[in-house]
C-alpha cells in the first residue's frame, strides 16, 4: 500500500530565499550579544585609562589608575581576602548545591517533589535581609543560636561568630547554594541513568557511581557553577560590608566601592581593579570552552534508551531525607521565620513573650500602601519576566553556536557574553547611562534602559545555564530533525528548546529572581514612572525600616515561590517527562 | 551566500561593532556642551512670549532673571509663572516617604505636580553630572547632602537664588557662594543600649570613652569620615588624632555599614554603644519603645542637607518657588517629621545644643587626607 | 539514483593537523538497491554518508540524488539537509525523548515542505508504524520503548515522509545479537518491498553480506573495492578486503610461473600452491595467498586434484554448527572449518585439499607482517 505512493511527483527545489533564516537569527543574536557585552567593556577599559572628569577638568589619558591600583601593597591583602572568601564560598555552595541537586534528581529521597521550589528560597531573600537574619541568628552578642546554647550549657562560650571569614563564607555560601542547585539540577535531569546503571552493574557502589560517573559527566556544569559563583562572590558587596567590616576583613569590592563613591567619582580606578576580574573570568571561560568543544563527550541525552529515572538509595534515603529536613530547618525555615517574626514587630527584638504581645500586621499594610509600590511591582514583574525570557532565548542561540558549530572565534562570543558578569553593577549602570544619553534613541528615562541593563547584567548567567544543558544534547537528535525536513528554526523551537528545558527553566528562574533584586545599576537608571521593587527594598533599608522590609521580603518570597511552582507545573507539559 | 555566511567569523562581526561604537562615541563627545545651552534658550524664548503678552511690566521668565528678581511682587509672580509650568522635577536623597509628604504639602499649596527621583546622595550626584555631561537637564531642583551639593556647585550645575527667606536661617545654613542652602541638619549623636549600659556609666566627654570598661562595646558607621574630621578639628588636630589612636588601642572600634543598621543594632543589643547615629532615627526607635537612648557629647557634629536650583531648569519658576518653599514654609513641617530644620523661626529640641557644622567645601578639598587618616587609624590599614 | 563523484572531505583537528576523512569517493547506486559502505571505524564511511545527507559539507566533489544536484564544489551548490528529501536512521536512533511515538513519527510530516491535513498526517503515520510493526504503540512515551522498538520507530520516522533515498548509519549496532539478526531480515524485506534506494553503513561484515546488493569496502578514507557480496567475499582485491570480510589464512609466497587463465604457481612454506590471480604478476614477485578456512578440506586420504598439503591437527574447537581446526603444516598454522561430523582428534596426521579457484593470490603493496602466516580474527 505504501509502495503506491512511494515516489510521488517530486517537487523541484524552491529558489533559495534571499536571507537564510538561520543565519539571519544567528547574525542578529551575535550582534545583540556583542553589542550588549562590548559597550560596557569598551567603557570600562576606556575609563580605566582616564582621569576623573569634572566640569572644570576634562578627562585625560593616564595609566596611573593601574599604577595606583596595583602598586599599593594593600591591594594584595584585599586580593588575598577576596580570593579566600570567593574560593570558600564557591566550594561550600557548590558542595551544598550539588548534594541537594543530586538527592533531588538522582535519588528516591522522600519529599523531594516539594524540594525544587523550596530550595531556592535563600536566593529569593534579598541579600541584605539574609545577612541581617544571620546576624540575629549567629552573632556573638545577640545571636539566637549562641544565646540558646549558652543557656543550655550555662556558659559564656561563643559558639558561633558570624563576624569572621568563616561566617562570611557560611552566609554567602548558603545564599548562593541555590545557584549551584539550579545548575546541577539541570545537569542531572538530562543525564541518562543507564550510564549510572551500567556502572552499578559493573559492581560499583553508590559512592563510586557518584564520584566516578555522575560527577564526571556533570563536570561541565560543575565548572560553570564554580566559575559563576567564584566571580559572583568576588564582586559581592553586602556580606563583606555587613560581616567582614566589623571583623576588619576588607575585600576587593570595598576598594571598588570607595573609588566610585568619592567625588569626582573615580570610575577609572574602579575599572582598573575590575580588569583583574575580567582576566580571571576570561581564563575561566576559556577553559569552559575547552570543555564544551570536547563536544559529544558530555552529551548524556542521546536518542536511545534515554529514560530519566532516579536511583534507589535503599535505606540510605532516610539519611538523605534527614539532610533535606536539616537543610530546610536551618537554611530555609529559620531565616524565613526570623523574617516573619521581625515583619510582625515594630523594631527587631529577640523573641520573647513580651515581644509576642506586640505583633501586628501594620508593616504589611504599610508596604502595600507605600508610594509607587504597585507600579514598582508591575514594572519589576514586567522587566524580570521580559529580561529572563529574552536572555534565555538569546543565550540559547549563543550557546548553540558555541557548542554545536565550528564557527571560528566562537570562543570570543562566549567570552563577550560572559564578561558583563564582572562589571561592578554601578559601572555597568554608568556606562549604559552614558551610552544612551549620547546616543539618544528615546530609551533614556524609560523602562527600556533598565531592560537593556538587565539583559547585559544577567546574560552571562543565562548563558551558563543554557550551555550546561546544550552540551548534554546529542547532536544526532538535532540532525535527525534536519533529515526530517525541518528548518533550522523549527528544529530549534521544537527539538532543541524542549530538550534543554531543565537548564532553560533553571536559568529563567534564576534571572527572574536576580533581576527583581538588581539594585546597583537600577538605582541610577530608573526614573519617575519606572521605579522597580529593588528600589523600594533599598529605600526601606536606607530608612532603617527593617521590620517593614521584612514584611516586603516575606511577601516577596511567597510570590516568587508561587511563581516558581507555577513555572514548574507549566513546564511539566513540555520537555522530557520523568518516569 | 550561505557559504560566505558560514565563513563570517565572530571576530569580524565584533570589529564592525567596535567601529560603530567608536563612531557613536565620537559623535557624542562632539556635541557635548552645545545642546545644553540650546535646550535652555529654547525654554526661555517660549515662556518669554507667553508671559510678555499677559503682564505688562517685565517679570523675568528665564532662570537668570528669576533668581535675581527682588521686587515686592516676587511671590505672586513666581506662583503665577510656576502654575503655568505646572510641573517640577526633583532629584533627592531624602527618604522617599518623607519627601512625598513634603512634596504633597507643596502640591497642596501651589498646585504644582512634583516628580520625585530618589536615590542615595552619591547616586544623585552621579546621575546629575552624567546627564549634564551629555547635555541633558532633567532636574529642576536637587535636595541632598551638603558635600554632594557642594560638588554640584563646583560642577557649575547650580545657581544661587536671591530669596527673601534666607535671612530666617541660621548663618551656618548659608553657603558663601549661595549655590545651595542648608535646609535641615543631620546631627551625629551617640546612642547606647539601655539594657547593656546604665545611664550613669555613659561618658559625657570624648576622653571618658577611653575607660577600659568600654572595651569591645564601641562601634562607628564605616564611612563617617566627615564626622571624624569634625571631631578631630574640634579637639585640635594633634589632640584629636591622638584621641582616636588611643581609643582604638584601648577599646577598639568596630565598623558597621549604614547608620540605620547601626541604630537598629544598638536597639537589638548587638552594638552596646554607637558613636555616630542620626538623632532622628535614634529618637524614632526610642519612641517605639526600643531599649535605646541617645545623647550628644558636645559640641555635636552636624552634617547639612540642603537644596539647590538647577542651572538649566525646564521649570524655572517652579524650581525657585520650591527653593523658597523649602527654606520657608517647609521648615516647620520638617521639624514635625523629626528633622532638625535650619530656620531660626522653628523651634527644635536641638536648639540649645552646641553644634559644629561640617564644612562641605572643606570636606571635598581635604577628603583624601581625612580618608587616609581614617583608614590608618579606624580601619587599621597598614 | 545516487551519484557521488570524487568526493573529498578534509578538516583540521584540535592539534591543527588535517584529517583526510574521505578521499576520492566515487560511487553509483542504482534505483531500488541497497548499497553498503563497510569498513573499520574511522574509515570514512560515516563521513561519506553524512556528506550525502548534507550534515557535512565536503571539501570538494559532487553529489547527485535522483538527477538533482545536491552538492557540487565546482558549481558552488549545497542543498541544506532539510531540503534534500532524504530519510535517515541514526546510530543512536535519535528518538526525541520529549515526544511520544506518534509525535516522533509525525514530525517530518508536520515540518516538511508539503502541507498536509491532520487526517493525512495521521493516516501516513499509522501506515508507517504498521510497516515497522509498531501498531498500537502510538501514544507510548518514546523513552519507554525497548531498543528494538526504538530502532523501528527511527525507521518509521525516516520512512514516513517517503524519501527518495534512505540512509542508515549502523542502525543495528545497538541491538543484541538475536534481535540484530531478526531486524536484518526485516530491514531487507522492507527495503525490497518498498523498493527504496538505501545506503547502509556498517562495520559488521556479516550484516553487509546479508543485506546488500552492493558493497563498498572502505579503509583510511578510500574505497578499496566495490562489488556484490559474493565478489567481495570470493574474489577480494586486496589483502585488506580479504582480511576484513570473513576470516582467512594468509600464506606468503613467491611466484614461480604464470600458468594462464588467471592462475599462477607460487612457492610457499606449505608447498607449491596454484592460485587464482586477477593480475598477472612477474615470476619472482612476492604474493600473499588468501585461503578461507571453509575452503580447506581436511581428510585422511590424499585428495586427487587441487593443491595438497600435509599437516597435523594442533587444536580442535567444537562450535556446534562446525568445528574449527588449527592445522600445523611445517612451521605454519592454518585454520580450517569442517563439518562437525569430522571427528579427528588432535594430533591426527591429515591431508589438506585446497581448490586453486578458492586460493586467491594478492599482490598487496602493504605486505603483512613477514614470516608468520596470519590467521585473521574469527567471525564473531
Amino acid at each position: 500500500m505504501l509502495k503506491t505512493t512511494w515516489f510521488g511527483p517530486t517537487t523541484t527545489l524552491e529558489p533559495k530565499p534571499l536571507i537564510d533564516f538561520k543565519w539571519f537569527i544567528i547574525g542578529v543574536t551575535i550582534f545583540i550579544v556583542s553589542y550588549l557585552g562590548i559597550v560596557p567593556l569598551a567603557f570600562l577599559i576606556w575609563q580605566s585609562f582616564s582621569t576623573p572628569q569634572t566640569m572644570t577638568q576634562a578627562a585625560e589619558f593616564t595609566a596611573n589608575n593601574y599604577v595606583r591600583a596595583y602598586t599599593d601593597p594593600q591591594t594584595l591583602v584585599l586580593f588575598y581576602n577576596s580570593f579566600i572568601f570567593a574560593a570558600g564560598t564557591s566550594a561550600f555552595s557548590l558542595v551544598l548545591g550539588t548534594l541537594l541537586a543530586w538527592m533531588n534528581e538522582r535519588t528516591n529521597t522522600p519529599f523531594k517533589s516539594l524540594f525544587y521550589a523550596l530550595a531556592i528560597i535563600p536566593l529569593i531573600i534579598p541579600s541584605i535581609l539574609f545577612t541581617v537574619a544571620w546576624i540575629f541568628l549567629a552573632s556573638p552578642e545577640i545571636g539566637i543560636f549562641n544565646l540558646a546554647l549558652q543557656r543550655l550549657f550555662n556558659t559564656d562560650y561563643v559558639f558561633f561568630n558570624i563576624y569572621s571569614l568563616g561566617g562570611m563564607i557560611w552566609v554567602e555560601g548558603l545564599h548562593y547554594s541555590p545557584m549551584a542547585f539550579l545548575l546541577m539540577t539541570a545537569a542531572f535531569r538530562s543525564m541518562d541513568p543507564s550510564l549510572e546503571e551500567s556502572a552499578m552493574m559493573s559492581g560499583a557502589s553508590i559512592r563510586h557511581i557518584v564520584f566516578k560517573i555522575t560527577m564526571k559527566l556533570a563536570w561541565p556544569a560543575l565548572f560553570a557553577a564554580v566559575l559563576i559563583m567564584f566571580v559572583r562572590s568576588i564582586e559581592s558587596f553586602e556580606v563583606p560590608a555587613l560581616l567582614g567590616m566589623p571583623a576588619g576583613i576588607q575585600v576587593f569590592t570595598s576598594a571598588i566601592y570607595n573609588a566610585i563613591k568619592r567625588y569626582p567619582s573615580d570610575i577609572g580606578l574602579a575599572g582598573s581593579y575590575a580588569v583583574t576580574l575580567l582576566i580571571i573570568t576570561s581564563i575561566g571561560v576559556f577553559f569552559q570552552s575547552k570543555i564544551s568543544s570536547s563536544g559529544s563527550k558530555y552529551s548524556t541525552m542521546t536518542g536511545k534508551g534515554y529514560r530519566p529515572r532516579a536511583m534507589d538509595l535503599g535505606k540510605w534515603r532516610y539519611l538523605t531525607a534527614g539532610i533535606f529536613i536539616v537543610y530546610f530547618l536551618l537554611i530555609v525555615i529559620i531565616p524565613f521565620l526570623v523574617l516573619v517574626w521581625s515583619s510582625l514587630q515594630r523594631f527587631y527584638s529577640v523573641p520573647s513573650v513580651q515581644a509576642f504581645k506586640t505583633i501586628s500586621f501594620e508593616n504589611y499594610s504599610y508596604v502595600l500602601q507605600y508610594p509607587s509600590f504597585l507600579r514598582s511591582v508591575s514594572n519589576s514583574v514586567l522587566l524580570s519576566i521580559g529580561s529572563a525570557t529574552t536572555i534565555m532565548l538569546l543565550t540559547a542561540v549563543i550557546c548553540w553556536i558555541v557548542v554545536k558549530t565550528r564557527i571560528r572565534g566562537r570562543w570570543m562570543l562566549d567570552n563577550i557574553a560572559s564578561l558583563p558578569m564582572v562589571f561592578p553593577g554601578i559601572v555597568l549602570g554608568v556606562s549604559i547611562m552614558i551610552l544612551y544619553l549620547q546616543f539618544d534613541i528615546g530609551v533614556y528615562g524609560t523602562l527600556w534602559i533598565l531592560f537593556i541593563a538587565y539583559l547585559t547584567r544577567f546574560m552571562p548567567y543565562g548563558l551558563r545555564y543554557n550551555t550546561t544543558s546544550m552540551m548534554q544534547i546529542h547532536k544526532e537528535l538535532e540532525e535527525s530533525a534536519a533529515m526530517s525536513g525541518a528548518t533550522w528554526g523549527t528544529t530549534f523551537r521544537r527539538i532543541i528548546l524542549p530538550l534543554m528545558k531543565s537548564g532553560f527553566v533553571a536559568g529563567w528562574i534564576y534571572v527572574v529572581i536576580v533581576s527583581i533584586r538588581e539594585l546597583s545599576s537600577s538605582i541610577l537608571l530608573y526614573s519617575p514612572g519606572s521605579e522597580v521593587i529593588s528600589i523600594v527594598i533599598w529605600e526601606l533599608w536606607e530608612n532603617g525600616q527593617y521590620t517593614k522590609l521584612s514584611a516586603l521580603g516575606v511577601m516577596f518570597i511567597i510570590a516568587l515561590f508561587i511563581l516558581v511552582i507555577g513555572m514548574q507545573l507549566f513546564t511539566k507539559r513540555i520537555g522530557v517527562k520523568e518516569s | 551566500m550561505r557559504r560566505t555566511a558560514k565563513r563570517t567569523s565572530v571576530v569580524s562581526m565584533l570589529m564592525a561593532i567596535i567601529l560603530m561604537m567608536s563612531i557613536l562615541a565620537a559623535c557624542g563627545n562632539g556635541g557635548n556642551a552645545e545642546p545644553a545651552s540650546s535646550a535652555s534658550s529654547g525654554t526661555e524664548t517660549k515662556t518669554d512670549t507667553a508671559n510678555g503678552a499677559a503682564a505688562g511690566p517685565a517679570f523675568p521668565t528665564d532662570i537668570d532673571g528669576l533668581v535675581a528678581y527682588e521686587g515686592d511682587d516676587r511671590k505672586e509672580k513666581l506662583i503665577e509663572a510656576a502654575k503655568k509650568e505646572g510641573n517640577l522635577s526633583l532629584y533627592t536623597s531624602m527618604a522617599l516617604e518623607d519627601m512625598e509628604k513634603v512634596a504633597a504639602k507643596f502640591e497642596e499649596m501651589y498646585g504644582i505636580k512634583v516628580q520625585i527621583w530618589r536615590a542615595g546622595s552619591e547616586n544623585v550626584l552621579q546621575r546629575i553630572v552624567t546627564e549634564a555631561q551629555a547635555g541633558r537637564f532633567d532636574y529642576d531642583v536637587v535636595e541632598t547632602n551638603g558635600p554632594e551639593l557642594e560638588a554640584l556647585h563646583r560642577e557649575q550645575l547650580l545657581i544661587p537664588v536671591k530669596s527673601p527667606y534666607l535671612s530666617d536661617l541660621i548663618p551656618e545654613a548659608i553657603t558663601p557662594h549661595g549655590g545651595w542652602t542648608a535646609t535641615r541638619l543631620n546631627i551625629f549623636v551617640q546612642a547606647y543600649n539601655t539594657s547593656k549600659l546604665k545611664k550613669e556609666d555613659i561618658p559625657t566627654t570624648w576622653e571618658g570613652l577611653l575607660d577600659p570598661k568600654f572595651k569591645g562595646l564601641i562601634a562607628v558607621e564605616a564611612e563617617d569620615i566627615d564626622w571624624f574630621a569634625g571631631v578631630i578639628k574640634e579637639l585640635g588636630e594633634e589632640e584629636g588624632t591622638k584621641f582616636f589612636r588611643d581609643l582604638v588601642a584601648t577599646n577598639g572600634i568596630s565598623l558597621r555599614k549604614g547608620h540605620t543598621l547601626l541604630t537598629e543594632l544598638v536597639a537589638s543589643g548587638e552594638v552596646p554603644y554607637a558613636l555616630t547615629v542620626y538623632n532622628y532615627k535614634a529618637e524614632q526607635l526610642k519612641n517605639d519603645g526600643a531599649p535605646l537612648d541617645w545623647y550628644a557629647i558636645e559640641p555635636a557634629i552636624a552634617r547639612a542637607n540642603g537644596v539647590g536650583v538647577a542651572k538649566n531648569p525646564k521649570n524655572p519658576a517652579a524650581a525657585v518657588l520650591f527653593y523658597d518653599f523649602m527654606i520657608n514654609e517647609a521648615q516647620a513641617f520638617l521639624a514635625e517629621i523629626d528633622f532638625v530644620p535650619t530656620s531660626n523661626k522653628v523651634d527644635s529640641s536641638l536648639n540649645d545644643m552646641d553644634i559644629r557644622f561640617v564644612d562641605a567645601g572643606i570636606i571635598l578639598d581635604e577628603f583624601d587626607k581625612w580618608e587616609a587618616l581614617w583608614q590608618e587609624i579606624i580601619m587599621e590599614k597598614k | 539514483m545516487l551519484n557521488v563523484r570524487a568526493l573529498y572531505k578534509e578538516f583540521p583537528n584540535d592539534q591543527g593537523e588535517t584529517v583526510k576523512a574521505a578521499q576520492d569517493i566515487t560511487l553509483e547506486v542504482p534505483e531500488g538497491k541497497l548499497f553498503t559502505m563497510l569498513g573499520p571505524s574511522g574509515c570514512g564511511k560515516t563521513t561519506t554518508l553524512r556528506s550525502i545527507a548534507g550534515l557535512e559539507r565536503p571539501t570538494s566533489g559532487e553529489i547527485t540524488v535522483d538527477g538533482k544536484l545536491m552538492y557540487s564544489s565546482e558549481k558552488k551548490v549545497f542543498v541544506q539537509p532539510n531540503r534534500r528529501d532524504i530519510g535517515m536512521v541514526f546510530q543512536s536512533y535519535a528518538i526525541w525523548p520529549h515526544m511520544d511515538v506518534f509525535k516522533n513519527t509525525a514530525f517530518p510530516l508536520e515540518v516538511g515542505k508539503k502541507k498536509l491535513s491532520k487526517k493525512q498526517i495521521e493516516e501516513k503515520v499509522l501506515r508507517a508504524l504498521h510497516v515497522v510493526a509498531l501498531d498500537g504503540l502510538e501514544s507510548r512515551e518514546a523513552t519507554k520503548l525497548s531498543g528494538g522498538q526504538q530502532q523501528r520507530l527511527a525507521l518509521a520516522r525516516a520512512l514516513v515522509m517517503e524519501p527518495k533515498l534512505l540512509l542508515l548509519d549502523e542502525p543495528l549496532s545497538n541491538l543484541d545479537a538475536k534481535l540484530r539478526e531478526r531486524m536484518r531480515f526485516e530491514l531487507k524485506r522492507l527495503q525490497r518491498d518498498l523498493g527504496i534506494t538505501s545506503i547502509y553503513v556498517t562495520h559488521d561484515q556479516s550484516e553487509a553480506l546479508a543485506l546488500s546488493n552492493q558493497i563498498a569496502v572502505m579503509n583510511a578514507g578510500r574505497i578499496i573495492q566495490i562489488g556484490t557480496p559474493r565478489e567481495i567475499y570470493e574474489k577480494p582485491g586486496s589483502q585488506f578486503v580479504a582480511d576484513f570480510i570473513g576470516s582467512t589464512n594468509f600464506v606468503e609466497g613467491v611466484v614461480e610461473s604464470v600458468v594462464g587463465e588467471g592462475y599462477i604457481l607460487a612457492k610457499t612454506k606449505i608447498g607449491l600452491i596454484k592460485a587464482y590471480s586477477a593480475q598477472e604478476p612477474v615470476p619472482g614477485s612476492k604474493v600473499v595467498i588468501s585461503i578461507r578456512p571453509e575452503n580447506i578440506h581436511v581428510s585422511h586420504e590424499r585428495p586427487t586434484d587441487g593443491n595438497v598439503a600435509e599437516g597435523q591437527i594442533d587444536t580442535r574447537i567444537f562450535l556446534g554448527e562446525y568445528v574449527d581446526l588449527q592445522l600445523k603444516v611445517g612451521e605454519s598454522l592454518l585454520q580450517a572449518r569442517t563439518h562437525p561430523s569430522l571427528r579427528y582428534p588432535a594430533g591426527t596426521q591429515v591431508y589438506l585439499g585446497m581448490d586453486p579457484e578458492k586460493c586467491i593470490a594478492l599482490l598487496d603493496a602493504k605486505s603483512p607482517p613477514a614470516e608468520k602466516i596470519v590467521v585473521s580474527k574469527a567471525v564473531s
